[in-house]
């Protein structure tokens, strides 16, 4: 398998926008943390938190982007999409947790300058009563399951809107939202009295933990669903095609 | 390149002008099949073609490790092929074509003369 | 080894047939024209070859183990596609360093000195080139890439002459020194007859010819002489197409003439493989 080149082409072409990320991030970080500084000065206490999430969406972008050009380099150069599969499952693998890691360490840094709470934090607050290393420890196991499933997502996404012809991803692209957010209210309101919604949210709170109030709930969820976009985004990508140009 | 002569004739005809006119001497290299192939843009298969047939015609011989080489007299034996070719290809024709526009023999002999002057002069 | 064989291979699009039954094998390290007319599918077979798309009936093997999905066979080919595959923003250096990469054969040296003589900039991105240039940095790639089989789409698009002539002298040097599998598929076919050994024409998605080019082009003649005259003599023969001019006429047969005496007035000349291709794909 020709998995070593193409891991290093994809782990390059994923190199520069993680370094911009982080360079926005930290000048972020230290406006808010210096402007912390300067309220507490003042007698303003408060927190920030959440950089965590930013990584979530950055790394679901990631995914959408990840599909055509590399797709379409591998196949000029030789490269079967099984490898392709693998090498972006572990390129995934790695960046999420050196993303993992390298917020954990973000943490640990501006909890001492100012107070911080991670996502995890934010959202298990009975569990937590300050934050110590265990904190930090199910901090970065969190964040890394969370990470991989908005990446693998992103994938599953972009890899079945390559597939799309151009009739099916208007009707999807339209046609989902107005699902959700139009039809779906309005069926729930007039014919299940609400059900559907209460459904749904339970559905959220159980994934994310909330519901059992234990953090390896939501780190099981992120992981099954990471499994399954996977699963997905491989059997789609499996007959993707390399277009004829119109000759 | 013609059309009608197929392509590995004119390369072997091109070296045998080539040796005629001393640009090729006896013993020395005749060009390697990749720099036919590069210099006619020909695929080198039929580059190779047309060396054989000198090989065959005794005109080129090979010097194991080194490449083709022109052989002795080679000169003498182009010349000799080249008269009889003289014969089928002009004489014959140009007798046909007198005898098709009623020109006599006087009067080719005429001709030849005038030409031969021509050249001369 | 390099034996490319196309077995019974059907591709349809929906309601289109792109390739009908197509069988066919490229020799070993022969220099291989795919010739066909624009549509004609020799694109498609291409891209079937290499696993871009994957046929609807049939299949594909390299060395006798299939094409599909299989990177042990897929990395002894390198496709000049006619569309771009590479990086809209890659630079044509980023290009020969990531090539190098997948097929660590490659001689990058060699790239960089016919990067100089077709005056190509290694610094411009690949979105910048004109579409000259579009193909030759693939050229350069598919030359020194040193793959064991080249499959080469409409290789000289958008080059002028200078560069056509630059491009098939530099194939034949490195076919010459290091023999390889090389298909060209091309529409233009009077420069590439000299430099095909063999030759597949396709029509409609059919093979309609398939030999070397010596066979394709002794299996006929060229009759030319006064139209009256080549009309009565071509009755009862195999004739693929004519031209006509003021009282002449040429007319192209599928017939070697062996022993066949003929009319004074008439001249017979060998095929012309233009001639030959255009005669046979005109529907």
């Amino acid at each position: 398998m020709r998995l070593s080149p193409a891991l290093k082409f994809q782990l390059n072409s994923i190199k520069w926008p993680v370094i911009i990320f982080y360079i926005v991030i930290y000048a972020l970080l230290i406006l808010m943390v210096t402007s912390q500084i300067i309220l507490r000065g003042y007698g303003v206490d408060g927190s920030i938190g959440g950089m965590d999430m930013s990584s979530m969406i950055f790394l679901f972008i990631m995914g959408l982007n990840s599909f055509k050009s590399t797709f379409h380099m591998f196949s000029a150069n030789g490269i079967s999409r099984k490898t392709m599969f693998l090498s972006f499952l572990i390129t995934t693998g790695i960046v999420c947790s050196g993303m993992a890691i390298i917020d954990s360490i973000n943490a640990i840094i501006i909890n001492e300058f100012v107070a911080y709470d991670p996502v995890l934090v934010q959202m298990f607050e009975s569990r937590y009563n300050g934050i110590g290393l265990m904190t930090y420890g199910e901090g970065f196991l969190w964040m890394f399951f969370a990470y991989t499933a908005s990446m693998m997502f992103g994938f599953f996404l972009t890899t079945a809107y390559y597939r799309m012809n151009r009739p099916l991803k208007l009707i999807i692209s339209i046609g989902v939202p107005v699902f959700l957010f139009i039809i779906l209210p309005i069926l729930d309101a007039q014919l299940f009295y609400g059900e559907i919604f209460k459904a749904i949210g339970t559905f959220i709170a159980f994934c994310t933990g909330q519901l059992s109030g234990s953090p390896y709930v939501a780190m099981a969820s992120n992981f099954v669903f990471y499994v399954i976009f996977a699963m997905l985004g491989f059997l789609i990508m499996r007959r993707a095609t390399v277009k004829l140009s119109a000759s | 390149m013609q059309s009608d002569v197929p392509i590995f004739i004119q390369i072997a005809e091109q070296l045998e002008d080539a040796i005629l006119s001393g640009a090729l001497n006896e013993d020395m290299q005749a060009p390697s099949t990749t720099e036919i192939s590069v210099g006619f843009k020909i695929n080198p298969a039929t580059a190779l073609k047309g060396i054989t047939k000198l090989t065959e015609d005794g005109i080129l011989y090979k010097k194991r490790g080194l490449g083709m080489f022109v052989s002795k007299g080679a000169r003498e034996m182009i010349l000799k092929k080249r008269k009889q070719q003289f014969l089928e290809k002009y004489v014959v024709p140009l007798i046909s074509e007198a005898k098709k526009l009623s020109i006599s023999t006087e009067e080719i002999n005429e001709m030849i003369k005038r030409g031969l002057k021509h050249e001369l002069d | 080894m390099s034996l490319i064989e196309v077995k019974n291979v059907t591709k349809c699009y929906g309601s289109t047939t792109a390739l009908k039954n197509v069988s066919l094998t490229f020799e070993e390290n022969k220099i291989c024209g795919l010739l066909g007319r624009n549509g004609a599918g020799k694109s498609t077979l291409l891209s079937l070859i290499t696993n871009k798309n994957f046929p609807t009936d049939g299949k594909i093997l390299i060395d006798g183990q299939p094409v599909q999905e299989n990177d042990a066979v897929l990395k002894k080919v390198y496709c000049m596609t006619e569309q771009s595959l590479y990086p809209e923003s890659m630079t044509v250096k980023d290009v020969f360093k990531w090539t190098k990469e997948f097929y660590p054969e490659m001689n990058t040296e060699y790239a960089l000195s016919l990067a100089d003589k077709f005056a190509l900039n290694t610094k411009k991105k690949v979105k910048a080139l004109s579409t000259g240039y579009g193909s030759i940095y693939k050229i350069i790639v598919a030359l020194s890439c040193n793959a064991p089989i080249l499959l080469l789409d409409e290789p000289v698009l958008g080059l002028d002459a200078n560069f056509r002539d630059v491009f098939y002298r530099e194939l034949l040097d490195s076919y010459s020194k290091n023999p390889k599998t090389i298909v060209v598929s091309t529409h233009l076919i009077e420069e590439a007859a000299g430099v095909i050994e063999n030759v597949a024409i396709i029509k409609n998605g059919e093979i309609i010819m398939n030999d070397t080019t010596q066979n394709a082009l002794n299996a006929g003649v060229t009759v030319t002489g006064p139209a009256g005259t080549v009309d009565s003599f071509i009755v009862g023969r195999k004739v693929l197409g004519s031209d006509s001019l003021g009282g002449m006429k040429s007319a192209y047969l599928l017939d070697t003439l062996n022993g066949v005496s003929v009319p004074q007035g008439i001249e017979v000349s060998r095929l012309n493989l233009q001639s030959l291709f255009i005669h046979l794909t005109n529907s």
